[in-house]
């Protein structure tokens, strides 16, 4: 009943107005918009303030209008501040509407969704747009971010879409622990995770995180709060920054009804793969390096036709690639066919598919007085490099907001994501991080694929004698340098079937409520529940006679956070100069998540019947649970003074589950300052802004749930012959500890922002200093003191850092604009403490003591330490009696550190008519890494490196093998004395004997870069040298380029359009400059944590991106 | 009225998700976690610790026995390769941590008893001596492996509360803790003869002990066995020799009060009765058959064929492309001849069907030719040649008997059927040249076909105690030397885990001296 009443008052009052306006007199006025270079604006908005009275400029930037007296028109246009002019009598006016100054009024989220003009803030907040976002058709938000915001770095695992992707905010901020930001979306936290890609044996399939699920195209923009200051109301949870991202709405829409629509397709290409030789296959020439039955030719012998003669030439079997040069000659290759012996420069293509990527995004938008929504839907399919890998995305976003009384407004978002996950790329670990999986240069991943399945359908079987019901099938595996693990690769690929199903929400309700005039109140509800499944199914691999084989199994997952925040806020004029704001609030959260899942254990009782009810043996079974709350008190205080000067102090005080229940409750202060000098003083005339900001705050960190607890472990053995079952308890390995404070940050940061020259020049600079205290970390312990880690707060470490952009427009005519920035970081970490009585921290030790990852007092986290080569008391390095330099096994030296020193980026956008490019570059200087797989490779002669002192070419030595020495002597006659064959791979090392005598002997080519590229340290392979494997990671890269169209309207208007563009893109495109040629500079990328991105190359093969968007405006 | 409605709706709202402190309490502790636990459950958890050390699993025999003791006691045959003496990283520290976890949940249950009232501490106590002798086994073992080891002091965290500094552990000299264990044990086998255990106790203890099933007759045998063991073991150190040989007498001269394993009926070792419990073999497969861990090594081959030893059908099979033909693999020949006789087929395996694929093969602990054979070396010491001759008799037949036990156990048909054992192959088998006692005529000769006899027993069985027993008793057998390696030859002993010299290192530098792979053990005097 009521609502009819208010339909008919609200139709009558629309009637009354709708007559108001037709009895006003109206008059027109003509005009010309102009940017302050005398360029005409097109497609300026120019509106009579207070009416829906609007027109929009034409090509010569001229408009003409019919307006009320004493009208007041508004001219607003994408990239400049709006102004407004009041209109008196007169008929024609030129407006001059001045570049990008309204970003001094733009409001910039912050800390709980609270909006606060850019000016206000007193600490760094990186801002991006949609735009940046979306123009390269990134699939999640976060690899768009590459460059675009100092002090920020991005690090992708390879293998695609369903990869995850690491954000790094100045600097790593815990020695062991997360170093993932908050990520919170429209205010609320949502899920993230972490994910670790380099445990091959733990887990064979790339993982992702949770923020692979945040679609760009619905991002209005993110902000990221870097400093403690900016990020102090999150309080424990903050350390690591926080990102928050502010999805569209349709409150910007103008009023009615918006249609945009999106589509972008793009391919993904193995890129940077190592430089492979392409010179010689599998084996080994002199034999005196390695006899594996090769002739002098290195050739063997094989018997294909079964006629007891051996009588066509193969490689023997071999993992190192030093064998005969490829001649085009037939040989038989391990698959029982001739070929001709040439390399086989395809060999990685039939390892992997043609990754893709398709995103089609439609969005609805309407606004009317008291309401405004969006709607949007997306589908999104990504295809992995890793063959039968795909991944399918639904997204379906609502965001609306309604206006339910004057003073009461309900917003609205969901957030729904529907995925299947089929096959997540599988992990190449062993094909790059183990000598028989490396594909050799006569070699190639298609006659795997050809026989991984037998004609029956099962397992490949090697060995002529190999268990099989089609032996004649049987891959021989005695010659020809068959690579056990690339066939075991692909048959998993083929043959293992993995399907996760995740349906995930996330949404919020918000309540605004006025209730007197400078009293507010706002509440916000919010979940983020995810629920999965899995199945995984792998084929039955032998026949059922030769035993039970293969497996399925079944996993269900829920997850939720439910969050709430209740905040009041006082906000009083206390005279025209002083303004006060006072908020205080409650925030509270609560995570569950649980895991089932069941699998068959002992095979599968039928051949490939996918279900538990297979399990031949009683089937397995699993659960984990996890819940933790935490809530918090939070209270802030903002003066404003003239709107030049501002203060803001903030406090929280929270409580988490994580820590002993009774003492869980801490209090993280922060107080900031904006001082505007540019409207304060008089500046000369090209300083049109000018703003001097301070902060300081404290952050924290809290442990995992559940880790410091001390209790004891239960389980059963089941029935063991006794009357009742046999149940046990043992006390954990991994120690707790109940008194376990926070990890806090404690952080002071200074900044200058400046706008000058017309505002075509922006510039931005921040200093930082932040000392993490109290680091939780689980401290390795000797297993011999009863435990082999104890949770400790140990530790202290440092950032400081410089954070610098600048941005500019280099040109600007009527025709063409070119805007170009550039921003860089530079962090300087520092380990200053750690355990009482400890100077190091030990993270790894590679390989038997090879190489160490250590943090060491003093220094910055993460240095590598390896042995060097030996040296006499005069200096002189070792030579070994093998002719290579004898490696130190009593010392290790520091060879390098993991923390990169400068990251940044350099953005370029040129408009020319409708035409945009849209350039970036991103870079990183300093921090080295280890790729061992990468040089591994170099050891077994797979890469063009190892070509040196092959031969004369390459500046080999000639010599003979002397075997009663066994020394290699230079010769240059055509035998040795004895008749010994000479080869031409020799190398003689400046060195001295152990003696003390100079080196003379001839080390073979072939023996120094297998040897010295070997695995182990000193006490496995004493001449192997992981000092070189360590080396700087810098590069700059080309990161992204697009080219966009935007049509002229009248033709967009043709199709019924507004607005049409059309854009090509690339991404991941070129190196100007790298330090380590033979890989993607983010290939070592596999883990959340800093110290899993250093060593690992075994995760999947990086890509280069190319693709076509547009987009369409209705 | 409206705006009450409104602040009434918005706090509704936030009340859903606030959080109560009974919520922080609730969610600290891991639902599947305790904080009490009673002597029954830590006994049982302590036993389980290390079972995948006892009973055959994959990851002892694939990552640790592989290319270790089975190598340096040859009771496999395998392609030579550089560096192949030197023991991995990872073998030496996951034993190690196992151990010292295993130790860890012993002090957690000493901790656990200690709580107790003297009463009920004297209730338990069966349950702590058993505890004790199952400690000491184990012990042993890794004194024998290592040398010098911190266990007195060790495995004391939870004891101090998490003070980890205070918990860092010095080293026990080996021979020091020798003598302590062959103290406590004495000490333990007088005991359990007067002890009366509380039959209410006695059910807790039948359920829970996964060795002897509350049997404390075989608690007895066991913990007199192990110190003929450890005392056979010290035997040729000269402070050890006399107190050997007297306390070895006085055990084999009484069985009533110091009664051994006699008989295969006594052995002591974890039976496997359910598959899907975690006590099982299952992972024995893999663990010996992947990488060809399971090859058979042409000495034992053909010691075996020479003497037509009845175990040979048992613990053998001829290779796949054999036919019935027993062949080892040679290791004095090169990679390049190893390599295509091992992929041809024809070279002999370890029995799957016996060993690798018994999925019921037992957790061996202590069996009866063990101790017949320790009992064999006393009394050829002391002269006593019948009694020693009677003494290696009986080994060998309780080893064939053995062995023709634990095929029984299988459910595998993977191998084909064997046939049954007579007694008259046994005899001949004991008159062969290579076996038969009589034919030795020195001491030397004789504990020389005792070693043979432990080395063809133990094989890949026991390889820890066998390997103790080659370094102490040389039995003949040759390895390729390792040219390209300063280890040229096997080890005598296996160096500390890394993670000792790094996170022990005070304590660690007080022993780093004898940490090199050629320090033999104080025992190992030959």
């Amino acid at each position: 009943m009521r609502s009819k009443t208010q339909f008919v008052v609200v139709l009558l009052g629309l009637l009354f107005s709708g007559f108001m306006l037709q009895a006003q007199d109206k008059r027109t006025i003509t005009g010309v918009i102009k940017d302050n270079a005398g360029v005409e604006l097109a497609g300026a908005s120019v509106t009579e303030k207070g009416t829906k009275n609007s027109v929009v400029t034409n090509q010569t930037g001229s408009f003409s209008i019919k307006v009320g007296p004493k009208a007041t028109l508004v001219v607003s246009f994408v990239g400049f501040a709006s102004k407004e002019m009041a209109v008196g009598t007169e008929k024609a006016v030129n407006i001059v509407l001045e570049s990008g100054s309204n970003a001094l009024e733009e409001v910039v989220v912050t800390s709980l969704g609270i909006g606060r003009k850019q000016k206000a803030l007193g600490y760094a907040v990186s801002t991006i747009s949609s735009q940046q976002l979306t123009d390269a058709g990134t699939p999640n938000f976060a690899t768009a971010l590459y460059g675009k915001a100092p002090g920020v770095r991005i690090g992708a695992t390879p293998g695609g879409a369903t990869s995850a992707v690491n954000i790094n905010i100045r600097g790593i901020n815990s020695i062991t622990g997360k170093n993932q930001p908050l990520i919170v979306l429209d205010g609320i936290p949502i899920r993230n995770g972490e994910a670790s890609n380099d445990n091959y044996w733990g887990d064979q399939r790339i993982r992702g995180n949770g923020l692979l699920d945040i679609q760009p195209e619905d991002i209005d923009n993110i902000s990221i709060l870097k400093g403690a200051s900016a990020a102090a109301l999150y309080g424990s949870e903050a350390v690591n920054g926080v990102v928050l991202i502010t999805s569209k709405t349709g409150a910007k829409a103008k009023k009615g009804l918006g249609v945009d629509f999106n589509a972008s397709y793009s391919v993904d290409n193995i890129a940077y793969t190592p430089k492979y030789q392409n010179v010689r296959g599998y084996g080994m020439i002199p034999l005196h390096v390695a006899n594996v039955g090769q002739d002098a030719q290195g050739f063997i012998m094989v018997d294909l036709n079964n006629d007891g003669v051996k009588e066509t030439r193969s490689l023997p079997n071999a993992s190192i690639n030093y064998g005969p040069k490829f001649d085009g000659k037939d040989i038989a290759s391990w698959d029982g066919k001739v070929r001709p012996y040439s390399a086989q420069e395809d060999a990685l293509d039939a390892l992997f598919q043609q990754g893709s990527n398709s995103n089609v995004n439609v969005s609805v938008t309407k606004s009317t007085e008291n309401a405004n929504v969006r709607f949007s839907l997306t589908r999104q399919e990504n295809q992995g490099l890793s063959v039968g890998s795909k991944n399918v995305k639904n997204f379906a976003n609502l965001n609306s907001s309604f206006k339910l009384a004057k003073n009461f407004s309900t917003d609205l978002m969901v957030n729904y994501i529907n995925q299947t996950t089929t096959n997540r790329p599988y992990s190449i670990d062993r094909m790059t991080n183990n000598f028989t999986g490396m594909i050799g240069r006569f070699d190639n991943g298609s006659w795997y694929r050809d026989k991984v399945l037998t004609s029956k359908g099962y397992r490949f079987v090697t060995g002529v004698a190999g268990q099989s019901i089609t032996p004649n099938e049987n891959i021989n595996g005695g010659y020809g340098g068959f690579k056990g693990d690339i066939a075991d690769y692909m048959y998993r690929v083929v043959a293992h079937n993995l399907v996760e199903k995740e349906n995930r929400v996330i949404a919020s309700m918000t309540n605004n409520y006025q209730i007197v005039k400078d009293l507010k109140l706002r509440t916000r509800l919010s979940t983020d529940f995810t629920a999965s499944t899995a199945e995984s199914k792998t084929r039955t691999e032998r026949p059922l006679a030769f035993g039970n084989s293969g497996s399925f199994g079944m996993n269900s997952g829920f997850s939720s956070i439910l969050y709430t925040d209740v905040l009041l806020t006082y906000t009083k004029d206390i005279n025209d100069d002083l303004q006060l704001n006072v908020m205080g609030g409650y925030t509270a959260s609560k995570e569950n998540a649980f895991n089932t899942s069941r699998s068959t254990n002992g095979g599968l009782s039928t051949e490939n019947l996918f279900d538990l009810a297979a399990s031949v043996n009683v089937a397995n079974s699993g659960s984990s649970r996890f819940s933790l709350v935490k809530d918090a008190y939070i209270g802030t205080a903002n003066a404003n003074y003239k709107d030049y000067l501002f203060v803001e102090a903030t406090v929280r005080r929270d409580k988490t589950s994580t820590m002993n229940p009774n003492n869980n409750s801490f209090v993280y202060p922060s107080i900031n300052s904006s001082f505007i000098f540019s409207d304060a003083f008089k500046m000369p005339s090209f300083i049109n802004y000018g703003k001097f900001r301070g902060s300081w705050g404290i952050v924290g960190n809290y442990p995992d749930a559940y880790r410091a607890n001390v209790a004891y472990g239960q389980g059963t053995l089941g029935s063991q012959g006794g009357t009742q079952p046999v149940l046990f308890t043992t006390i954990p390995s991994s120690f707790g500890n109940d008194g376990i404070r926070p990890e806090q940050k404690k952080e002071f940061e200074f900044g200058l922002e400046s706008k000058m020259f017309n505002n075509r020049v922006t510039f931005e600079a921040s200093y930082y200093n932040a000392q993490i205290v109290d680091q939780i970390l689980g401290q390795t312990l000797p297993a011999t003191s009863g435990a082999t880690s104890i949770l400790t707060n140990i530790g202290t470490l440092r950032n400081s850092g410089l954070e610098a952009m600048v941005s500019f427009t280099a040109v600007k005519t009527k025709n063409l604009t070119w805007e170009t920035g550039i921003n860089a970081s530079q962090n300087w970490n520092k380990v200053e403490a750690l355990a009482p009585g400890l100077t190091e921290l030990l993270h790894a030790d590679y390989d038997g003591n090879a190489a160490q990852l250590k943090s060491v007092v003093g220094q910055p986290m993460g240095d590598f330490y390896a042995h060097p080569v030996a040296t006499n008391s005069k200096g002189e390095k070792i030579v070994d009696p093998n002719g290579l330099y004898k490696v130190d096994a009593n010392s290790m030296v520091k060879y390098g550190n993991a923390m990169p020193k400068v990251v940044g980026g350099w953005f370029n956008t040129v408009n020319y008519k409708g035409f945009t490019l849209d350039a970036m570059i991103d870079f990183r200087f300093g921090g080295h890494v280890m790729p061992t797989g990468l040089y591994w490779m170099q050891g077994r002669g797979l890469l063009e490196e190892s070509l040196q002192w092959m031969d004369k070419e390459h500046g080999g030595i000639s010599y003979y093998y002397d075997a009663v020495t066994k020394k290699g002597v230079a010769t240059n006659a055509a035998t040795g004395p004895q008749g010994q064959p000479v080869y031409q791979d020799g190398v003689i090392l400046p060195g001295v004997d152990a003696a003390g005598n100079k080196n003379d002997n001839v080390a073979s080519a072939s023996n120094y870069f297998w040897t010295v590229y070997n695995w182990g340290g000193p006490q496995y392979s004493p001449n192997t040298r992981y000092e070189l494997y360590i080396n700087k990671n810098s590069y700059i890269k080309f990161r992204e380029l697009t080219l966009s169209y935007k049509m002229p309207t009248s033709v967009a208007k043709s199709i019924g359009a507004k607005n049409i563009s059309l854009s090509v893109f690339g991404r991941n495109l070129f190196y100007l400059y790298r330090t380590i040629k033979n890989m993607d500079a983010e290939q070592t990328t596999a883990g959340s944590r800093w110290f899993q991105t250093l060593n690992n190359i075994g995760t999947n093969p990086s890509s280069r991106t190319y693709g076509v968007m547009i987009r369409a405006g209705f | 009225m409206k705006r009450i409605l409104f602040i009434l709706a918005i706090f509704a709202v936030a009340g859903i998700a606030s959080c109560k402190k009974a919520d922080f309490a609730a969610s600290y502790t891991d639902p599947s976690k305790i904080s009490q636990s009673t002597v029954e459950k830590q006994f049982a958890g302590f036993m389980a610790t290390n079972r995948e050390y006892v009973l055959p699993a994959y990851w002892n025999y694939f990552v640790v026995l592989r290319t270790t003791l089975q190598y340096y006691n040859q009771t496999v045959g395998w392609v030579n390769f550089t560096s192949q003496y030197v023991p991995g990283a990872a073998a030496i520290t996951d034993r190690w941590n196992n151990y010292y976890n295993f130790l860890a949940q012993y002090r957690e249950l000493e901790k656990i008893n200690g709580k107790l009232s003297a009463d009920d501490q004297k209730n338990y106590r069966v349950f702590m001596i058993a505890a004790m002798i199952y400690l000491y086994d184990h012990t042993q073992k890794v004194v024998d492996l290592h040398g010098d080891i911190p266990f007195t002091a060790a495995g004391q965290l939870s004891a101090n509360g998490g003070d980890y500094l205070a918990s860092l552990p010095a080293y026990d000299a080996a021979d020091k803790l020798y003598t302590k264990m062959l103290d406590d044990l004495k000490a333990a086998a007088d005991e359990l003869n007067t002890i009366t255990v509380n039959p209410g106790i006695l059910v807790g203890f039948k359920n829970q002990d996964l060795v002897n099933k509350g049997e404390v007759v075989k608690w007895k045998k066991y913990c007199n066995s192990l110190r003929l063991r450890l005392l056979t073991r010290v035997s040729d150190n000269s402070t050890f020799s006399a107190r050997a040989t007297s306390e070895i007498a006085a055990i084999l001269g009484n069985p009533s009060s110091y009664p051994v394993i006699a008989d295969n009926t006594d052995n002591v070792q974890i039976n496997v009765l359910d598959l899907n419990t975690s006590i099982n073999s299952n992972g024995f497969r893999t663990g010996l058959e992947d990488w060809n861990g399971n090859v058979a090594p042409k000495s034992m081959i053909d010691h075996m064929k020479s003497n037509v030893d009845p175990r040979l059908r048992y613990v053998f099979e001829p290779g796949v492309n054999a036919g019935t033909a027993y062949d080892g693999l040679d290791q004095m020949a090169n990679a390049d001849v190893q390599t295509p006789a091992i992929a041809g087929g024809k070279l002999a395996m370890y029995n799957r069907t016996t060993l690798s694929r018994n999925q019921y093969f037992p957790g061996v602990v202590m069996n009866a030719a063990e101790v017949s054979f320790m009992a064999a070396e006393s009394y050829v010491k002391a002269g006593n040649t019948a009694a020693a001759k009677t003494a290696y008799e009986k080994g060998i037949r309780e080893s064939i008997a053995y062995y023709v036990a634990i095929r029984a156990l299988s459910k595998d048909a993977t191998s084909p059927a064997v046939t049954a054992v007579t007694p008259a192959e046994i005899t001949t088998y004991l008159a062969a040249n290579g076996v038969s006692f009589d034919k030795a005529t020195t001491a030397a000769a004789r504990i020389s076909l005792i070693a043979a006899q432990k080395w063809l027993h133990m094989n890949v069985v026991q390889p820890v105690e066998l390997w103790a027993e080659v370094r102490r008793l040389d039995p003949a057998l040759s390895f390729q030397a390792d040219g390209a390696n300063a280890q040229t030859k096997p080890p005598v002993r296996w160096s500390y885990p890394v993670s000792e010299t790094i996170y022990n290192k005070a304590n660690y530098a007080a022993v780093s001296g004898k940490d090199n792979l050629n320090q033999k053990l104080f025992w190992d005097v030959k």
